[in-house]
C-alpha cells in the first residue's frame, strides 16, 4: 500500500473539504461574463465621452455598416473561442489558424470597394472621418474589456502564456472595435480593414508582452 | 522517506486505459460535487504525481512541494477540465507547467539542455498518451480489424487464441490484422505527408 505524508494527507484533507460542484461550461460562461461585463463599462464610457453617432438609427439599415461591425464581432467571437481554448490544459488542437479568418473574409469587401472607386477617391476611403483617433479609441476602450477579460483568466490554466496573451489582447480590442461602432462615423471598408486593424494588431503584441506576468498562475 | 514505490509507471496499454477511465469517471463526479469521488481521485494522483516528479527532479522535498502545488492546482483550476477529454492529458499539461515554472525559478540548478530530457523523461503520461494515440487511430477502423490488431498487437494474443474468442477462422484474423495495418500506414503517412 501508498503510504501518504501527512502534510499532502492534510492537504488532500483541506482540498476536498472545499470541494464544490463546477457547472459544465464553467470557462465560457465566466469568460463571457468578464468581457461582456468589461464591454458594458467600454460602452458606458463611449457615450458619457462621445456619445453615439448622431445617424446611428438609419445606418442600421445600412450593409456597410453591418459588414464593418461583422469584422469587428467576428474577430472577437473567434478570439474569444481560441481563448477559451487556451484556457484548458492540454488541449492539444492548435486553434490559431482560426485568428486570421474574419480578416481574410472581409479583404475582398475591401476589394470590391477599391475597385468601385477611381484610384484619385481612395483617400478618403481610407482616411474617413478622423482616422487619426479611431486606432487610439479602440484601445482606450479595449482597456475594460481586457480587464473583464483578464480577471476571467485568473480561475483559467493557460499553459500557452504568450498565446494565451496574445488572444486575450485580440479579443479585448475586436470587442473594443464593435462597441466603437457606435461612434465611429466612417463606414468605408478600407478604413475599417487599415485602422481597426492596427488597434488589434497592437493589442494583440501588448496582450502577448504582458501576458507572461499578467496570467501567469 | 516513506515507501511510495508500486505506482503504474510504465503499464501496458489496458492498464493505463483502465486507470485512465478510472480517473476521469472519479474527476467527472467530483465535478458534480461528489466528496468521496474526489477524496479517491486525489488519493490515486499524489502517487502518480509523485512518481512523475521524482523522476525529473533530484530531491525529495521538492518533490513534494510540486506534487502539493499540482494538486492545489488541480483543485484550484478544475473547472478548466474539459468532461469530454482525456483526464490524464489535462492533469500532466498542469503537472508540466508546474515543472517548467520550478526549473524556471531555479534556471541554474539544470542545465537548459537537460531540461527537454528531464520533462520527456518516459513513465505513465508517455504510456497514457501513446495509449491516446492509438487509441484515435484505431478508432476509424472496422471493428473487426480493431479488435484483432487490438489482441495480436497489444495485448500480444495469438492469432489462433484470436480466432478462438472472435469466434472466427484464423486466416480471417490474420486478413483482419493485415487489411487494418495497411490502413493504419496509410493513414499515419497521409497524415505526416
Amino acid at each position: 500500500m501508498i503510504a501518504v505524508r501527512p502534510p499532502t494527507d492534510a492537504l488532500v484533507e483541506s482540498l476536498v473539504a472545499d470541494l464544490r460542484p463546477v457547472p459544465r461550461s464553467a470557462v465560457e460562461l465566466r469568460l463571457l461574463t468578464g468581457a461582456f461585463g468589461g464591454a458594458a463599462i467600454s460602452v458606458l464610457l463611449l457615450m458619457v465621452a462621445l456619445g453615439a453617432r448622431p445617424d446611428l438609427a438609419a445606418v442600421l439599415t445600412s450593409a456597410r455598416f453591418w459588414s464593418k461591425a461583422a469584422y469587428m464581432g467576428g474577430t472577437a467571437a473567434v478570439s474569444l473561442f481560441v481563448a477559451a481554448r487556451l484556457a484548458r490544459p492540454g488541449s492539444n488542437r492548435n486553434v490559431l489558424w482560426l485568428l486570421p479568418i474574419p480578416f481574410l473574409a472581409f479583404l475582398p469587401l475591401v476589394i470590391a470597394e477599391l475597385s468601385r472607386t477611381s484610384p484619385e477617391d481612395w483617400a478618403p476611403l481610407l482616411l474617413g472621418h478622423g482616422w487619426r483617433l479611431c486606432t487610439w479609441l479602440v484601445l482606450a476602450l479595449s482597456v475594460p474589456i481586457y480587464i473583464g477579460i483578464g480577471w476571467a483568466f485568473r480561475s483559467f490554466a493557460p499553459t500557452r502564456l504568450e498565446a494565451a496573451g496574445t488572444v486575450t489582447g485580440l479579443s479585448a480590442s475586436a470587442i473594443a472595435g464593435v462597441v466603437y461602432c457606435l461612434h465611429c462615423p466612417t463606414d468605408t471598408a478600407l478604413f475599417a480593414l487599415v485602422w481597426y486593424t492596427i488597434a488589434f494588431a497592437t493589442a494583440a503584441v501588448l496582450g502577448r508582452v504582458f501576458g507572461r506576468r499578467l496570467l501567469h498562475w | 522517506m516513506t515507501e511510495t514505490t508500486g505506482e503504474t509507471n510504465s503499464p501496458s496499454g489496458i492498464d493505463v486505459a483502465a486507470r485512465e477511465a478510472e480517473l476521469k469517471e472519479r474527476m467527472v463526479r467530483s465535478l458534480d460535487g461528489d466528496a468521496a469521488a474526489y477524496d479517491a481521485l486525489l488519493r490515486l494522483l499524489v502517487p502518480q504525481l509523485r512518481a512523475f516528479f521524482r523522476r525529473r527532479v533530484q530531491s525529495d522535498d521538492v518533490t513534494e512541494d510540486l506534487v502539493q502545488e499540482t494538486l492545489i492546482a488541480v483543485h484550484t483550476k478544475r473547472s478548466t477540465y474539459d468532461r469530454a477529454r482525456p483526464f490524464t492529458a489535462w492533469l500532466y499539461a498542469i503537472a508540466r507547467y508546474k515543472l517548467a515554472d520550478h526549473f524556471r525559478q531555479s534556471y541554474r540548478v539544470m542545465p537548459a539542455e537537460d531540461l527537454d530530457d528531464a520533462v520527456a523523461a518516459p513513465d505513465f503520461e508517455a504510456g497514457s498518451m501513446a495509449l491516446i494515440d492509438v487509441e484515435r487511430l484505431l478508432d476509424g477502423l472496422p471493428a473487426k480489424q480493431q479488435t484483432a490488431i487490438r489482441a495480436t498487437k497489444i495485448e500480444g494474443l495469438s492469432l489462433s487464441e484470436v480466432a478462438a474468442v472472435a469466434g472466427i477462422s484464423q486466416s480471417d484474423a490474420k486478413m483482419s490484422v493485415y487489411r487494418g495495418l495497411k490502413r493504419l500506414s496509410s493513414r499515419v503517412q497521409g497524415k505526416i505527408r
